[in-house]
C-alpha cells in the first residue's frame, strides 16, 4: 500500500493541484475502499433517485449495506492471506503467477460468494416491491459483485495507474447511478438495484482488465493459496476478526432495536446506522495522512533497518532501529492529531451538522459518539497495519479479538439494557481497548525487533 | 578379566569412521577386551558415513548422531527457559572468569530430548547476554556473525548435551570436547564414572585448526577457542580419571583443571610380537618410509621435499609412502603433482592402505613429518621392528626419540629432517644400537597387554563391580 503514498509524495514535491487532486481521490479510492464510495453512493441515489425507489427505498439501501457488511464479515480474513500472497509473488517478480493467483481467488470467491448470497432467497418480498424475483436476483448479483470487488481491491493497489483506477471507479459509479435511474424506472425498485449492481459489476470486469496487462494468468491453482492459508493463519484471523470488530455493533444493534423490513430478514436502526456510516466516512483524512505520510516515512526506515540488520555492527543497528520507532512516532502523533482535529471539529458541529444533513431525526449523541469512536478506530487501523509490517500476525489477532470483543461484549450489554443512549459506546470502547492493546504490542515488538528477526532467522 | 561390564564409548571425529591412530586404538581396546560389553557413541560431522573398521562383536550398540544437524526438541525445560537462560549466564560467567563451571544446575534443568537453544533465545536475559558478549568482543564487526557463531557453538554443546546416552555402568570419552561433554553430562544425569583418555589435547588441536583456518574471523578465533577451552575444562573436572599418553600431556591437563590425583599415564601400546617378528631383509638402495595417511596433518608435502633433498644426496633412494590416499582426494593430487614437479616419479610410491610389516622388512628408515602427533603408534611399531627413526618434535615424538636432535626436526624442516635421514644412511653401525636400545624400550613400557590389562583393570574398578584400581 505503500506505493500510492510515495506517488502522492512525488506529485506533492512536483506540484500541480490537478494531478495531486487525481493522486488523492486514486488514493482515497484505494486505501479507503468501496466502502466509502458506496456510503457517499447510498445517500447520493436516495437523495436524487426520486421515484426510481419510491416503492422501497430503506429496502434498497439495507441490500447495499448487507452487501459489503457480510462480503466483509464472511470473506476479509481471506482477503488479507490473498493480499499476502500475491505480494510475495510479485515481490518474487512472478507476475503471471501473481496473475493466476487473482483469478484463481476470484474465481473461488465468486462461487462461495454465490452461494453465500442463496441466504436471500428466503425473502419474501411480494407486496414489498413489484418485481420480487428480480429484486432478489439483482440482490444475489450485487453481493457476488461487492465480494469480487474486494479482491480486486487487494490487487489493484499494486497496480501503478493510479489515475486509471480513479477513473475506472468514477466510471463504474456512474454508471450504477445512471443504471439505477434508467432500470428503476422501467422496474422500480428491482430496476434500480439491477441497475446499481450492473454499475458494479461493469467496475469489476474494468478493475480486472486493467491487471491483466501486467498480470496475465497462466493456469489456475488452489493449492498454494491453501498453503498460504495454513501458514498465514493468524492473519486470516486477524481479518476476519477486524472486520467482525467493526460490524459487530452495528448487527447486534440492528437485531436488537432495528425494524425489520417487510418480506425480508434485513433489519435497519436509522438511529444508530447514519450516524456511524457518515462517522465512518471521517476517517478519510486520518488514512491520507497514514498513507502520505505516516506510511511514507516509516517504510524506507524499515528497509533501511532490515538491511542493516544482517551487514552491521549492534550499534549501527539500534540506530537504525530507532530512527524507525522515532518515524513511526511523529507519523502516528501527526495522524492522531488531524484526526483529532477533525473528529472535535465534528463533534462540536454535530448538532447542527447532523439534522442539516439527516433531518431532525438524526440522533445526534450518537453522532457524537461514533465520531469519537471513529478516531480511535483510525488509530487501531494504523497501529494493525504496522503490526502487519513487523508481522507480527498473531499479535494482530489478539488486538483484533479484543477490539471484537469488547465491542461485542457492550453492544450485547446495551441491548440487553435497552438503553439506546449508549449507542457508540460499544465501539467506543472496543476501539480504545483494541488500541491499547495494539499499542503496547506494537511499542514492544519495535524495541525487541532485532531480537525478533533473529529468533524468526532461526527458525526458518 | 572384568565381566558383565557395559562401557559406553564416545568417540568424536574418528572410529569407526576414519582411521587413525585413535581409531586404530579403539578398534584395539576393544578387541582386547572381548568380556566387556561396548555400546559406541559416535559424534560425526556428517551422516552416512562409510564404516572403515569391522566392528567387534562385543559392541552391542552404536549411535552416531551428526553434530550440526538441526535436533527436534522432544521435552520441555525442567524449570522454564528463564531460569535455564540464568544458569547459562551463570556457567559463561563462570568460564569468564576461569574460576570452575558448574554443570548440575544446567543439566539438571535439561532433560534428554530437549534441546533448548532457539526456544532460550527468545528469553530476553539470553539476549542480552549476547548483545553484552557482543559489545565487549565485537564491537565494529557485524553483529549478525557474531549471533550465527554463538548460536552455532551454543547449539552443538546443547545438542550433546541433550542427547539421551545408552545406558551403561560407566562412560569412557576418548577425548574431551564434545565427546566428554556428552560423558560428563551422563555422568551428571545418572552418577555414573566417567573415564576420559586422551592421545592429544583437545583443545590444543582445534585451537590449532581455528587459527589455520581462514573463515573464522579474528574475533571469532577467541571465542571458539574459549569454547574449546572451556568444554575441555568440564570435562577434566568432572572425570573420575583422566588418562593423557605421556607426561608432558599429564601436566597440561592438571594446568587445565584434572585433579593431580586423578590424573595418569597410560602410555600407546602395541602388538610387540607382531613387529619383533618381522625378519629384515636389505633390500638394494637405500629405503625411506612414511606411514601414515595422506593428510595434511601428515604434512606429506614436507616428506616429498624432503625426499627431493634426499634424492639429491642419496642417488638410488626409494620414498614409500604407505598409508591410506582416499581420506583427502584433493591433498593426494597435489602431492602426486609435487613428486612429478620434483621429478620424483621413479623413485617416490605411493602404495594405499597396505601391510606395513612387509615394508618394515626392508625400509631402512622410517621418517615422520606430521605437523600434529601424540604418541605415534608407527614410531612404536618401527622401535619394536628395528627401524631407526626420523621425526618432526610433536606430541610425545621427543620423548619417545630420547631427545635425540640428531633425529628430530621442527615441523616443516624439511632440510633438517634431510640432514637426519643422511645421518642414519651413513651410520650404520650406530643405528643398529639405536635401534636396539628402542627395541628395549618398547618391550618395556609400550606393550599393548599391558596398557589394555589396565583399562580393563579400571573398568572393572569405576563400574563398581571389582577391587579397586591401584592407580
Amino acid at each position: 500500500m505503500a506505493g500510492i503514498g510515495f506517488e502522492l509524495k512525488r506529485v506533492l514535491r512536483q506540484g500541480g493541484v490537478l494531478r495531486f487532486i487525481g493522486v488523492s481521490l486514486a488514493g482515497t479510492a484505494v486505501v479507503a475502499g468501496p466502502w466509502l464510495l458506496s456510503v457517499l453512493g447510498i445517500f447520493l441515489i436516495q437523495r436524487y433517485a426520486g421515484t426510481a425507489l419510491a416503492e422501497a427505498p430503506v429496502l434498497f439501501s439495507a441490500v447495499i449495506v448487507y452487501s459489503y457488511a457480510f462480503s466483509l464479515i464472511l470473506f476479509s480474513g481471506l482477503h488479507y492471506v490473498f493480499t499476502r500472497q500475491v505480494s510475495d509473488l510479485i515481490y518474487d517478480e512472478k507476475n503471471r503467477e501473481a496473475g493466476s493467483a487473482l483469478l484463481s481467488f476470484l474465481l473461488v470467491t465468486l462461487v462461495l460468494a454465490a452461494a453465500a448470497g442463496c441466504g436471500l432467497l428466503p425473502m419474501r418480498l411480494q407486496g414489498t416491491v413489484s418485481h420480487p424475483l428480480l429484486f432478489i436476483l439483482a440482490a444475489e448479483l450485487l453481493f457476488v459483485a461487492t465480494c469480487a470487488n474486494w479482491v480486486l481491491m487487494s490487487f489493484i493497489s499494486l497496480l501503478r495507474s493510479y489515475t486509471g483506477i480513479l477513473m475506472t471507479y468514477l466510471a463504474g459509479s456512474f454508471i450504477s447511478f445512471l443504471c439505477t435511474f434508467l432500470l428503476g424506472r422501467a422496474w422500480a425498485t428491482a430496476g434500480a438495484l439491477l441497475g446499481y449492481a450492473a454499475g458494479q459489476w461493469l467496475a469489476a470486469i474494468a478493475l480486472y482488465a486493467m491487471t491483466l496487462a501486467r498480470f496475465r494468468p497462466s493456469r489456475l491453482f488452489f493449492r498454494s493459496f491453501l498453503s498460504y492459508l495454513s501458514r498465514y493463519r493468524m492473519l486470516f484471523l486477524a481479518g476476519l476478526l477486524y472486520a467482525w470488530a467493526t460490524w459487530a455493533d452495528k448487527v447486534v444493534f440492528w437485531f436488537a432495536f432495528g425494524t425489520r423490513i417487510g418480506g425480508s430478514w434485513f433489519r435497519v436502526f436509522d438511529s444508530y446506522d447514519i450516524p456511524i456510516f457518515f462517522a465512518i466516512l471521517t476517517l478519510v483524512p486520518s488514512l491520507i495522512y497514514f498513507t502520505i505520510e505516516t506510511e511514507t516515512s516509516f517504510y524506507p526506515r524499515l528497509r533501511e533497518f532490515l538491511r542493516c540488520v544482517n551487514s552491521e555492527p549492534f550499534q549501527k543497528i539500534q540506530e537504525k532501529k530507532y530512527a524507525m520507532i522515532r518515524s513511526l512516532g511523529t507519523g502516528l502523533r501527526g495522524q492522531a492529531v488531524l484526526q483529532a482535529i477533525v473528529s472535535a471539529v465534528l463533534i462540536l458541529t454535530a448538532p447542527i451538522l447532523g439534522p442539516t444533513l439527516f433531518g431532525q431525526g438524526v440522533n445526534v449523541p450518537a453522532l457524537q459518539i461514533t465520531l469519537g469512536a471513529v478516531f480511535f478506530h483510525s488509530l487501531f487501523l494504523s497501529l494493525l497495519i504496522f503490526l502487519f509490517y513487523l508481522e507480527m500476525y498473531g499479535k494482530a489477532a489478539i488486538s483484533t479479538l479484543v477490539f471484537f470483543s469488547v465491542n461485542l461484549a457492550a453492544s450485547v450489554g446495551i441491548a440487553l439494557l435497552g438503553s439506546t443512549k449508549l449507542l457508540g459506546t460499544s465501539y467506543l470502547a472496543g476501539g480504545i481497548a483494541g488500541d491499547l492493546v495494539a499499542a503496547v504490542f506494537l511499542v514492544r515488538s519495535l524495541k525487541r525487533f532485532d531480537h525478533i528477526l533473529f529468533i524468526r532467522a532461526m527458525r526458518s | 578379566m572384568p565381566e558383565g561390564i557395559t562401557v559406553c564409548l564416545l568417540v568424536e571425529g574418528s572410529y569407526p569412521f576414519i582411521t587413525g591412530g585413535v581409531s586404530a586404538w579403539v578398534q584395539e581396546l576393544i578387541a582386547a577386551l572381548p568380556h566387556v560389553l561396548f555400546k559406541l557413541f559416535t559424534i560425526s560431522p556428517a551422516a552416512k558415513q562409510v564404516l572403515r573398521y569391522e566392528l567387534p562383536q562385543n559392541v552391542v550398540a552404536h549411535r552416531d548422531i551428526v553434530l550440526n544437524e538441526k535436533a527436534r526438541s522432544r521435552g520441555r525445560l525442567a524449570g522454564g527457559r528463564a531460569a535455564f537462560v540464568t544458569a547459562i549466564r551463570a556457567m559463561h560467567a563462570a568460564f569468564a572468569s576461569q574460576s570452575d563451571p558448574c554443570l548440575e544446575e544446567v543439566v539438571a534443568l535439561m532433560p534428554p530430548g530437549s534441546f533448548p537453544f532457539e526456544d532460550s533465545v527468545r528469553e530476553e536475559e539470553a539476549w542480552e547476554m549476547i548483545v553484552t558478549a557482543n559489545a565487549e568482543h565485537n564491537p565494529v564487526y557485524p553483529f549478525s556473525e557474531y549471533f550465527w557463531s554463538w548460536k552455532s557453538s551454543h547449539d552443538m554443546v546443547l545438542r550433546i548435551m541433550a542427547e539421551e546416552l545408552p545406558e551403561a555402568d560407566l562412560f569412557h570419552a576418548v577425548c574431551t570436547g564434545y565427546a566428554g561433554l556428552a560423558a560428563v553430562t551422563a555422568k551428571l544425569r545418572t552418577g555414573r564414572a566417567f573415564l576420559l583418555t586422551e592421545h592429544g589435547l583437545y583443545h590444543k588441536e582445534r585451537e590449532m585448526e581455528i587459527k589455520r583456518a581462514q573463515f573464522v574471523k579474528g574475533y571469532q578465533r577467541d571465542m571458539w577457542i574459549a569454547m574449546y577451552n572451556g568444554i575441555s575444562r568440564l570435562s577434566y573436572r568432572y572425570a573420575d580419571v583422566v588418562v593423557s599418553l605421556f607426561e608432558q600431556n599429564r601436566r597440561r591437563q592438571i594446568e587445565m583443571g584434572a585433579d593431580e590425583d586423578k590424573a595418569t599415564v597410560i602410555p600407546n601400546g602395541i602388538d610387540i610380537p607382531r613387529f619383533s617378528s618381522i625378519v629384515r631383509r636389505k633390500r638394494d638402495g637405500f629405503h625411506v618410509g612414511l606411514v601414515g595417511r595422506v593428510v595434511p596433518i601428515k604434512d606429506i608435502k614436507t616428506y616429498i621435499l624432503t625426499a627431493k633433498i634426499v634424492a639429491g644426496w642419496i642417488p638410488g633412494t626409494t620414498f614409500w609412502c604407505i598409508g591410506p590416499i582416499d581420506e583427502d582426494q584433493a591433498y593426494f593430487e597435489d602431492c602426486r603433482s609435487l613428486v612429478e614437479s620434483f621429478q620424483l616419479t621413479d623413485s617416490f610410491k605411493f602404495t594405499g592402505k597396505a601391510d606395513v610389516r612387509s615394508f618394515y622388512e626392508f625400509l631402512d628408515v622410517l621418517l615422520l613429518t606430521s605437523v600434529r602427533e601424540a604418541q605415534p603408534l608407527v614410531i612404536l611399531e618401527a622401535f619394536a621392528a628395528g627401524l631407526p627413526v626420523v621425526s618432526t618434535r610433536v606430541g610425545n615424538v621427543p620423548e619417545l626419540l630420547d631427545y635425540d636432535e640428531r633425529f628430530l626436526a621442527s615441523s616443516k624442516d624439511a632440510e633438517k629432517l634431510a640432514l637426519a635421514v643422511r645421518y642414519v644412511h651413513g651410520h650404520p653401525d650406530e643405528m643398529r644400537a639405536v635401534s636396539a636400545k628402542n627395541r628395549d624400550k618398547v618391550d618395556r613400557f609400550y606393550d599393548k597387554t599391558e596398557v589394555f590389562r589396565r583399562y580393563g583393570a579400571m573398568y572393572t574398578t569405576l563400574s563398581g563391580k571389582g577391587a579397586e584400581w591401584p592407580g
